[in-house]
């Protein structure tokens, strides 16, 4: 895997470009992008505006959504005559002109024979400027505009109210937490003070929104997951109310992360989805791209790799381009993720450790854990004595927040530690206390990792009924939450139970199923291994033919992800299966 | 203009035009005389001898001049296009219809410019027809143009212009090149418009007699040919002359319109009638087109069923069921529209765009009539909206002032039949208006918002 370059070509005005528009606009965009779409005559829309710097940058957004757009500058001295020789002339060929100047032009004694002629020559201008004429005025001239060329003004497509509004922020609304670095008790008292402040604010405004989302960070990063979803669903609605599109989408982003952790992919990938159509639709690249990493992730679970790459590498060509270095960090690691999967671990560990280096400039302390935890498995895979300390260093910073979930996870690796070691009774504790914290804050997904761990603990111990029913019960919730990459895992572990205990047919309905899953996701690591044990037990059984062509596959494809000690086992197998020999596969 | 049915929202979205008023033919016309109250067009049609029942013609109308009026977006145009067809039969009229706003320029529109269209207009009848007037007919108006434009100092080279593109014509080919070649000056605002217009008014007395003559000769030929009982003129597009343009057209100059004798129906604005008893004077015939009538007089909560039902079908023509997550959203749409066709099209204009997927639900409904309301209340005072209260609480009462008329003109209040007015629903939905309170409560008090 070729290591993603950090000095990318920044990305064209068509690609990326810095989201600038008020949150109380959002809406209005989408509205507009919907009304000039598939046009092809004329149409008049009139666009308010009271800031001309604003106005500026949103003529460029709302240039974004025409196919050829224009825009036609109106000379004050001009006469009705001119303006529409002007105004025809600039419309032909275009599907979108924004009139600017009117302010200027309007001013002056010959207003009302210039409102008179627009109402005068409607249907001439109808008839001969076939594009969206956007008009930008504003407030007292579109008053004008109204009373004095009604017949004009009667067929206006809409009115679309771009002024600046000074929106009075509420004191609590002016310090929010910052996520990053915030310990529990900070946390807590936040929370309360939301609370508080929302019981004492029943009317629905977009204050009570903007602190619901931030009361749902919250719990979400304390594992609360229903809470968090009441409080983010409670928060959409008013951004929903209020047509503020973008937080809209920014909450969708929000509730698919929370049905991330409780390991509800599918519903985690329809929510980030949505949010990312949002954002392409209103033209804000960078929350699209935040979206793309979102996806990544959740994708990357359900173990489709290829899709989450291309949208790990979406999100980075535009945090590359907006130059948003700690959302390239993140990205960055999931590429690492993926590079790792597929066996390039020397650029997944480089791209961790670049990873590392940005979040720590950035003093990003929560993501800066997530990332030492990523590095510790790269190191752990490698057998470097790294792992350890950065596993407890990061448990160490997830209990200072109260970030419950993250705690879980680190122990879950410190737990594989000690099994490597061989010290598994101090791994089954751990995974013990792991397995608490997933369930306390509902992440179902884990939960089954959690309990399939711990099968494995017994199986290595050779309590082989308690690893059968361990077993079990984590594949009943991994089929719930849908994740077929750790049910193929479970059902190879559990079929060499069943293979010891000699129960081949239930062993063959398990990988076989197990083999089912890896090929339809497409997974190399995981079709190699899972074929190398189904091949076994095939020979093991007497279908030498098939279980061959099972095993030369898995050989083959070790070969190419270059773990050769692999390929070397199976090519062991292999021989051992022409020559009928019928040892158990390794654990 | 696609006339489908929209299957998908953005079919819809595509498809829905306030610019255009329907065709005669379209599809998507849906007849609605019952659904304006107790209204009729027989008060239109019987003055010109048509019996609305059986259009058959019981009198041959010798000089009726009507004024048809109505709401901006009422349906005044798709009426008369409609009418157009109806009438324009062998055993009713030879219809000559002048669409102001297409033929003409309609600034500064003056009584000159209407009757050089409405001459051109006749004149281009009678070609398309093969009518037959004798020489003798057309000799007047030549002889008007040869010693009024052709000699006249200031338009002697214009003159020279027209005859320089007209290769040799003669008789109704030379009119029609004539007349042609005059209304698209007009229409060019040509720098010899007012010459020409000066030269009109100058010798009004003589083109008069001309074109009374091409009338009447037109007139016989009709007849002998069967095209017709007579010739009706209908004008539409005078109805959008406003303030001082419309007192001079169809007040202060409006008796030089009645010098040509014949039947005409001329667009009138609605405000018109009410600022003053001239124009009932001058014209024989005033017919207003009511809004369609959604409510009762009396209670707002009372629905009236056909308007209800004429408005449904103006919206399913144009948008498929389906599009819709219930009829109770349509009608929610209705209701809020005051009857008004055309701020029905832009609720669902509006209703499109602030719609989050692919139907239109209520909380899109209630979105457009919200923005509605803002373009309205972007018009109104606190003073309109007190009068607005006023005229609620007793429809009995006559509002008669100007700045009723004014209301009455930018559509935040509405006329019924029976001629009684409304505010806008969307109007009422306004702070504005539900912090009025009128000075006087009529017994038929309505049941507020």
């Amino acid at each position: 895997m070729k290591r993603p370059p950090s000095n990318a070509p920044a990305a064209t005005n068509d690609e990326a470009f810095a989201w600038e528009v008020e949150d109380c606009h959002s809406g209005a965009l989408l509205e507009f992008k919907r009304l000039i779409k598939g046009n092809g005559r004329f149409s008049l829309v009139i666009l308010q505006y009271n800031d001309l710097p604003y106005r500026d940058k949103l003529i460029t957004h709302l240039n974004h959504y025409a196919d050829s757009p224009i825009v036609f500058s109106v000379d004050p001295a001009m006469d009705f005559s001119a303006f529409e020789e002007g105004l025809i002339s600039a419309s032909q060929g275009h599907d979108l002109v924004q009139v600017l100047g009117l302010n200027e032009w309007l001013f002056g004694d010959n207003r009302d024979i210039m409102l008179k002629g627009f109402n005068y020559h409607r249907e001439l201008l109808a008839d001969r400027a076939p594009a969206t004429v956007a008009l930008w005025m504003t407030e007292y001239d579109i008053r004008d505009f109204a009373l004095k060329a009604p017949d004009m003004w009667a067929w206006r497509k809409a009115v679309i109210d771009f002024s600046l509004q000074s929106r009075e922020r509420d004191t609590l609304e002016l310090a929010p937490l910052n996520f990053g670095t915030a310990d529990l008790e900070e946390r807590r008292q936040r929370a309360q003070e939301i609370t508080q402040w929302l019981a004492a604010h029943l009317e629905e405004s977009i204050p009570k929104a903007n602190l619901l989302r931030e009361l749902g960070e919250i719990k979400s990063q304390q594992g609360e997951a229903e809470g968090a979803l009441q409080a983010f669903d409670s928060a959409r609605k008013i951004f929903r109310k209020a047509d503020y599109k973008r937080d809209y989408a920014l909450t969708t982003g929000n509730i698919a992360r929370v049905y991330r952790l409780q390991g509800n992919i599918v519903k985690a990938i329809d929510y980030h989805q949505e949010a990312k159509n949002l954002f392409k639709d209103l033209g804000d690249a960078w929350a699209q791209a935040t979206a793309s990493l979102n996806l990544a992730d959740a994708l990357y679970l359900t173990g489709a790799v290829e899709k989450a790459l291309e949208s790990y590498m979406e999100a980075l060509k535009v945090f590359e381009a907006l130059g948003d270095y700690g959302a390239r960090a993140t990205t960055l690691l999931g590429i690492a993720r993926v590079s790792g999967d597929t066996g390039d671990l020397e650029s997944a560990l480089e791209l961790q450790k670049e990873a590392l280096v940005i979040l720590e400039k950035l003093g990003d302390k929560r993501s800066q854990a997530i990332a030492a935890l990523e590095l510790a498995r790269f190191y752990e895979e490698k057998g470097a004595e790294e792992a350890p300390k950065l596993y407890q260093d990061a448990l160490e910073v997830f209990k200072k927040m109260g970030d419950k979930r993250s705690q879980a996870v680190a122990l879950s690796c410190i737990a594989k530690l000690y099994t490597r070691k061989g010290d598994v009774n101090k791994a089954l504790e751990i995974h013990k206390q792991a397995l608490v914290l997933f369930r306390a804050v509902g992440d179902k997904l884990s939960e089954g990792i959690s309990i399939a761990n711990i099968a494995f603990i017994h199986h290595l111990s050779g309590r082989l009924e308690e690893a059968l029913a361990s077993y079990e019960e984590g594949l009943q919730l991994l089929e719930t939450v849908g994740v077929a990459s750790e049910v193929a895992a479970l059902l190879r572990l559990e079929s060499q139970i069943w293979w010891h205990k000699n129960e081949l047919q239930k062993a063959l309905t398990a990988l076989t199923k197990s083999y089912g899953i890896e090929s339809e996701l497409g997974r190399p690591d995981g079709i190699c291994r899972v074929g190398r044990d189904l091949g076994h037990l095939l020979c093991a059984m007497g279908e030498k033919q098939k279980g061959l062509e099972i095993l030369k596959r898995s050989r083959d494809g070790y070969r190419q992800l270059g773990k050769m000690k692999q390929a070397a086992e199976v090519a062991e197998i292999m021989k051992n299966c022409k020559s009928n020999a019928g040892v158990p596969p390794k654990s | 203009m696609p006339q489908r049915t929209a299957k998908t929202i953005w079919e819809l979205g595509s498809d829905l035009s306030l610019e255009e008023p329907l065709d005669a033919r379209d599809e998507r016309f849906v007849p609605t005389e019952s659904a304006r109250g107790e209204f009729s067009f027989d008060s239109l049609l019987k003055p010109y001898g048509v019996d609305p029942k059986t259009d058959d013609m019981k009198f041959v109308p010798k000089m009726v001049y009507s004024l048809f009026c109505g709401h901006r977006g009422c349906g005044k145009s798709t009426e008369l296009r409609r009418l157009h067809v109806r009438l324009n039969q062998p055993e009713l009229f030879f219809v000559v219809f002048i669409d102001a706003l297409k033929d003409l320029d309609i600034n500064n529109l003056g009584y000159a410019d209407v009757l050089l269209a409405q001459a051109k207009t006749l004149i281009d009848r009678i070609e398309e027809e093969g009518l037959d007037i004798d020489k003798i007919h057309l000799a007047t108006l030549e002889k008007w143009f040869a010693e009024r434009i052709e000699k006249h100092e200031n338009t002697k080279e214009y003159a020279a212009e027209i005859k320089a593109g007209m290769k040799a014509k003669h008789g109704i080919p030379f009119l029609v090149e004539l007349f042609a070649q005059l209304t698209t000056s007009f229409k060019m605002g040509s720098t010899y418009k007012e010459e020409v217009r000066t030269i009109i008014r100058n010798s009004f007395s003589q083109f008069v007699q001309a074109f009374q003559q091409l009338v009447d000769a037109a007139n016989e030929q009709v007849i002998s040919k069967g095209k017709g009982k007579t010739i009706l003129f209908i004008v539409d597009g005078t109805d959008r002359l406003s303030g001082e343009d419309s007192d001079n057209f169809f007040i202060r100059d409006a008796h030089q319109l009645l010098q040509i004798r014949g039947n005409f129906i001329y667009c009138a604005p609605i405000h018109l009638i009410y600022e003053n008893n001239q124009v009932q004077q001058i014209f024989s015939n005033i017919f207003k087109l009511p809004m369609i009538k959604i409510e009762d007089k009396y209670s707002r909560e009372t629905q009236n069923e056909l308007g209800y039902r004429a408005m449904r079908e103006i919206v399913y023509k144009r948008a498929d069921r389906s599009l819709f997550d219930d009829e109770a959203t349509v009608d929610y749409l209705i209701a809020h529209s005051g009857g008004h066709p055309r701020d029905l099209l832009h609720l669902l204009i509006y209703a499109f765009k602030k719609a989050d997927g692919d139907l239109l639900d209520r909380a899109s409904a209630e979105a457009a009539v919200k923005e509605l309301a803002t373009d309205y209340r972007r018009t109104l005072s606190k003073n309109d909206f007190q009068l607005l209260c006023e005229i609620d609480s007793d429809p009995d009462q006559t509002h008669n002032t100007e700045e009723a008329r004014a209301l009455l003109y930018h559509l935040a209040l509405l006329e019924y039949n029976s001629y009684w007015w409304r505010s806008h629903p969307a109007v009422r939905t306004l702070p504005g208006y539900k912090e009025c309170r009128p000075k006087s409560i009529s017994s038929h008090e309505a049941t507020a918002e």
